[in-house]
């Protein structure tokens, strides 16, 4: 939105009105879209004492210009007490370090995790005679369908391949006996593919547990849906292991025919593959 | 003392401040008061801790959370120093495995941690527990409740539309949900006190939202409770979202004001009698669902003998406080999240 001459001139009225009650008279020296240049006029005034800080008048003057125009303009005020002029910057240009006398000293809010490991891992290399090994859960039946698409594939080329499924988030000892459960199926196994990240809850689960693997040294990948491929690679992020393969499979995913999904699959194995560093 | 967070220089107002903090992805869109180190002491001070150390690891980030971190975003809130420990309380709580607070703060759902405060403490620190206790009163839940969700936000890393898939979001995830219970109208021990925590205690519990309960024609206790187990046990609970999952629990938290509270226990004066007759009402029948659920439902074996298929795995799942005003009438709903557990803790 451009300001007008005449906008300005309603504002430098305003503050005309509210200058003069202490005589001082308000002149526009300059005005463009962007800043605004006034000249105070002191002839008038009985008592100079009274008139308040020239850097105080332009503090007034660009919030009393700001309420008149909408938008924020650059205001410079020549006071004639002082020889340096005055500028109010729109608070968008403000130096981010202001002066110790002007601002504030604050503390950062928030955490950072510090210790990192890029590594994503050794390749899976050839297929041939290992144990693939399909960490899959109780959400997505489309991922089903994927995996026993890539299964056939994977023992076509003679490996062996496993399932275990993840029921997520069981609290309790329940839970921790699912888990001692899926830390004996990582152990039983060559390389970890793990999914599916489909929705928030299940994406952090799916790197969560294949981070079980990466962390033991497991040729590991995670696969997401397209749409929380971002969720999963800040979650390995935050899991210190960004590097984790991750494979991508379009989304939507689950509300595809079940033709279309095992299709989905077979045309993106060869991707997947190369992501885990696989050969068949 | 101490801190050793960034330091940054500012314009000295709150408006500039908001800006600057908003700039940073540190904001939620209110004003944020400005946490000069000069605060942050004492914020750190009344908490009685020393400011590096650690509270919890918080998801999905896990960096460690500690007093200061704590105490920054306690001050940005608005919160008073004087509630630091309810804070910390809190964060301590949410952080245990069993709240899986790794999967609330990513997830596709609305789902927020509520916190009810017990103890004296709900007086010192002026946690609402009257009329308009979850939302309008005056005190300090919203602020308390807030640097939770400061917290949250910019210490556990929970970022809209980045770490949080949320779909909708609800309006408690910006200044929480945060009350105290009634202990002195309620007929029943305070809540903390039944999870094994006396005095001043925080218990947390994930809800996906609110849902009021209103019975104008309440005709005596035991109808006023299967309404209320009738009301709850709708097709679209986050109970029954996983359809077919045995094991998956899914708790409630029923928030009764005072005036039916005590109606309630003049026949049933023991909780556990109350949990069990909501939890036995909270359940819709097998031939409501459409048939595309039933082998799901029958294969899992979540359909019970009367041929319903019920909210919770077991009474003990339904949590019952006594808040809110004299007016009667209404009860407040909160339904679970899928696999989060209710947790307490003494402060």
């Amino acid at each position: 939105m451009s300001a007008t001459i005449d906008d300005v001139s309603r504002a430098a009225d305003t503050i005309s009105r509210q200058f003069s009650r202490d005589g001082v008279a308000v002149q526009i020296v300059n005005f463009d879209n962007d800043s605004l240049e006034v000249e105070l006029d002191y002839r008038d005034v009985e008592c100079m004492d009274c008139v308040m800080p020239a850097d105080y008048l332009c503090s007034m003057m660009a919030s009393s210009v700001h309420r008149q125009l909408g938008r924020e303009l650059s205001v410079t005020l020549r006071d004639p007490r002082q020889h340096e002029a005055v500028t109010v910057l729109p608070r968008a240009s403000r130096p981010r370090a202001a002066s110790h006398e002007e601002g504030l000293v604050v503390l950062d809010p928030t955490c950072q995790r510090r210790d990192s490991d890029p590594d994503p891992g050794p390749p899976a290399g050839p297929l041939k005679g290992k144990t693939v090994g399909f960490r899959v859960d109780e959400l997505w039946e489309a991922f089903d369908w994927v995996v026993d698409e890539w299964s056939s594939a994977l023992r076509n080329a003679g490996a062996e391949v496993k399932y275990w499924r993840r029921l997520q988030g069981i609290p309790g000892e329940s839970g921790a006996q699912a888990q001692q459960d899926y830390l004996s199926f990582v152990n039983s196994i060559d390389v970890l593919i793990s999914g599916l990240g489909n929705c928030g809850s299940c994406t952090a689960w799916t790197v969560k547990d294949a981070l079980v693997g990466l962390n033991i040294g497991l040729p590991t990948m995670a696969v997401a849906t397209a749409q929380f491929e971002d969720v999963a690679r800040l979650s390995a992020e935050h899991g210190a292991r960004p590097g984790l393969r991750l494979h991508v499979l379009p989304y939507p995913l689950q509300t595809q025919p079940e033709e279309r999904v095992r299709a989905i699959a077979r045309e993106g194995l060869p991707t997947a593959l190369a992501t885990l560093g696989a050969q068949v | 003392m101490n801190l050793v967070s960034d330091r940054y220089n500012v314009t000295a107002d709150i408006a500039s401040y908001t800006q600057f903090a908003s700039e940073q992805g540190w904001g939620d869109g209110l004003p944020l008061i400005p946490p000069t180190p000069e605060l942050v002491e004492e914020y750190v001070v009344a908490s009685g801790m020393e400011p590096g150390a650690v509270v919890a690891a918080l998801p999905p980030l896990l960096a460690d959370c500690t007093v200061e971190k704590v105490a920054i975003n306690a001050v940005m809130s608005g919160a008073p120093a004087s509630a630091m420990s309810l804070i910390i309380a809190t964060i301590k709580a949410v952080s245990q495995s069993d709240f899986a607070l790794d999967e609330l703060n990513v997830t596709t759902a609305p789902v927020v941690p509520v916190a009810v405060v017990n103890g004296p403490a709900r007086n010192s620190l002026q946690i609402p527990f009257g009329p308009g206790c979850l939302g309008g009163a005056d005190g300090n839940g919203a602020s308390v409740g807030r640097a939770i969700r400061l917290v949250m936000r910019n210490v556990a890393g929970q970022r809209v539309g980045v770490t949080s898939k949320s779909v909708h979001g609800q309006p408690g995830r910006v200044s929480g949900i945060l009350f105290g219970e009634w202990e002195e109208r309620s007929p029943w021990p305070p809540l903390a006190y039944r999870r094994g925590a006396s005095g001043n205690a925080v218990t947390v519990f994930a809800t996906m939202g609110t849902m009021n309960v209103i019975d104008r024609l309440v005709s005596g206790p035991a109808v006023y409770l299967d309404f209320v187990g009738k009301s709850i046990a709708v097709q679209g609970a986050n109970g029954y979202a996983y359809g077919g999952a045995k094991s998956l629990v899914s708790e409630m938290l029923i928030v009764m004001n005072p005036v039916f509270a005590e109606v309630v226990s003049r026949d049933f004066p023991d909780i556990e009698e109350v949990q069990d007759r909501i939890w036995k009402s909270a359940a819709i029948a097998l031939d409501e669902w459409d048939p595309s659920y039933h082998d799901k439902f029958v294969s899992g074996g979540l359909v019970d003998e009367r041929g319903r298929v019920p909210l919770m795995s077991e009474p003990g799942h339904v949590m019952v406080a006594v808040s809110g005003g004299l007016g009667g009438l209404h009860a407040v709903a909160m339904h679970g999240y899928g696999p989060s557990l209710a947790q307490t803790v003494a402060f």
